[in-house]
């Protein structure tokens, strides 16, 4: 959850224009950084590893033959944490003799990188449990990408144990439109042809009723219905503003992507306070079509919120 | 029942077959045998997951599968040949008899049979769920939904 007083921190998803479709709307991540901590670090890595503790198999999935990947993931995010927060992350190396410490949780690991016994845990798994994100890794082969691993604590209503092992095709499968004018293959020919050292990153959104970060599919039937509460008086509140911001690395060894996803929330009585956002948002939600309103979740209480929008905007008249 | 095709220009071909399902393999060993493809045959009574896995994993780059039978025994050594690392592209499947539908429950991830209704109740946590076209192929079942009324 985004509790932070600085608003403009927020990761706003919209550019130009008043609505709304799926496309493509990746850009070159500028800086190139993988993963980022913010400050709901020590509450969100902790609600991460209860998770994966509790609920191992709907949290971590990898196909053994994604182990040389993993480790590269390893080596991007170590070194990228120990270099931008150096306060906050060490890493030591003497030949492959690695020593990982993190200074927040007062942790310290060593191991043989590369040599999969060094670790208790799997590569992914261990170093998944030192950020916020959400890791996905998806193999390339026979001109497709595979989910053949990933840590997923924090997903927007999907499961990665039903999902795992399917090529990047089936996986987006469900979303209605999506296939339309063939956007699933030309996004999977750009997946296909990212460059090691040059990423990319994109935003999506969704807004949820309630403020849990881990909206599993598995527990939808807990949070959802939640949905059925929004009121115009309590959606300021209740209803919450969510957005991934997505990274998508080349691993120039195993030529694979990670993909990782970081999840920010922010309730709408803190979204509206920004009247750019406020009116822009409105407009969008107006015009969203009902075939992307209800794969998002919002159908149920879309009426409830444009009402709670509409009296927030004549406020700010 | 989908046809099996010979495919030409593979090192080895496997028949992997149940009882009802060796007769519509025959046709191409048959034709193996002609052209002087190597090749190896299989009648099994069940998916004994023991022998399958010790015969896929000692095959090489190369060798292609045709599995032949009841829906059950087909799933079972397709999930068996695809964690040896055959891809649904060295492979192909006839089913002999009805094809039984399965739906994965998304709370539970309990498997039961479906028969195409548009709700069931899980058999295993008793969770109302909703039909869907979205199919694993790892898990060989169709994904069941909670839908909030």
């Amino acid at each position: 959850m985004n509790t932070t007083g600085n608003l403009l921190s927020f990761p706003y998803p919209f550019g130009d224009g008043d609505s709304y479709r799926y496309s493509n709307n990746a850009i070159p991540l500028n800086p190139p950084h993988p993963v980022e901590i913010t400050d709901t670090y020590i509450g969100e890595l902790k609600l991460k590893r209860e998770l994966l503790t509790k609920h191992p198999e709907r949290c971590y999935y990898s196909s053994p033959h994604t182990l040389d990947a993993q480790w590269e993931i390893v080596d991007l995010i170590a070194h990228h944490l120990a270099e931008n927060y150096p306060d906050q992350f060490m890493l030591n190396k003497q030949g492959d003799n690695w020593e990982f410490s993190n200074l927040q949780t007062d942790e310290k690991i060593s191991f043989l990188f590369g040599e999969n016994t060094t670790l208790s845990l799997e590569p992914l798994d261990f170093i998944g449990r030192h950020v916020q994100e959400d890791l996905i890794l998806m193999m390339q082969r026979d001109g497709d990408l595979f989910l053949d691993a990933g840590q997923l604590c924090f997903p927007a209503n999907w499961s990665l144990y039903f999902d795992a092992g399917m090529s990047f095709k089936e996986i987006h499968a469900p979303i209605p439109g999506f296939h339309k004018e063939s956007l699933d293959a030309r996004i999977l020919q750009f997946l296909m042809r990212i460059e090691a050292g040059a990423p990319w990153g994109r935003k999506n959104w969704s807004l949820m009723a309630g403020s849990r970060l881990d909206t599993s599919l598995e527990t939808f039937a807990k949070w959802g219905q939640e949905r059925k509460k929004v009121t115009k008086e309590n959606a300021g509140k209740l209803v919450h503003f969510r957005v991934e911001d997505q990274r998508l690395f080349r691993l120039p060894k195993s030529n694979a992507i990670l993909f990782s996803i970081h999840t920010h929330m922010l309730p709408l009585e803190q979204f509206v306070q920004h009247s750019p956002w406020l009116k822009q948002f409105h407009a969008i939600l107006k015009e969203l079509p009902p075939f992307i309103a209800d794969y998002k979740g919002i159908s149920l209480y879309r009426g409830a919120v444009l009402d709670y929008l509409e009296e927030e905007l004549k406020k700010h008249e | 029942m989908s046809e099996l095709s010979f495919i030409h220009g593979k090192r080895k071909l496997l028949f992997c077959a149940d009882p009802e399902g060796a007769e519509v393999c025959h046709r191409l060993a048959a034709q193996a045998r002609k052209e002087n493809v190597p090749f190896e045959f299989h009648i099994l009574k069940e998916c004994d997951e023991a022998f399958v896995q010790q015969w896929f994993s000692m095959q090489k780059m190369g060798a292609y599968l045709y599995i032949s039978g009841k829906g059950d025994f087909v799933e079972k050594v397709k999930v068996r040949a695809m964690e040896a690392g055959f891809s649904e592209h060295e492979m192909q499947t006839a089913i002999i008899g009805p094809v039984r539908k399965r739906l994965v429950c998304c709370t539970c991830h309990g498997m039961n049979e479906w028969d195409d209704q548009d709700e069931i109740v899980c058999a295993h946590c008793g969770q109302q769920l909703e039909g869907s076209t979205h199919y694993s192929r790892r898990l060989g079942g169709y994904l069941g939904y909670v839908s909030i009324k």
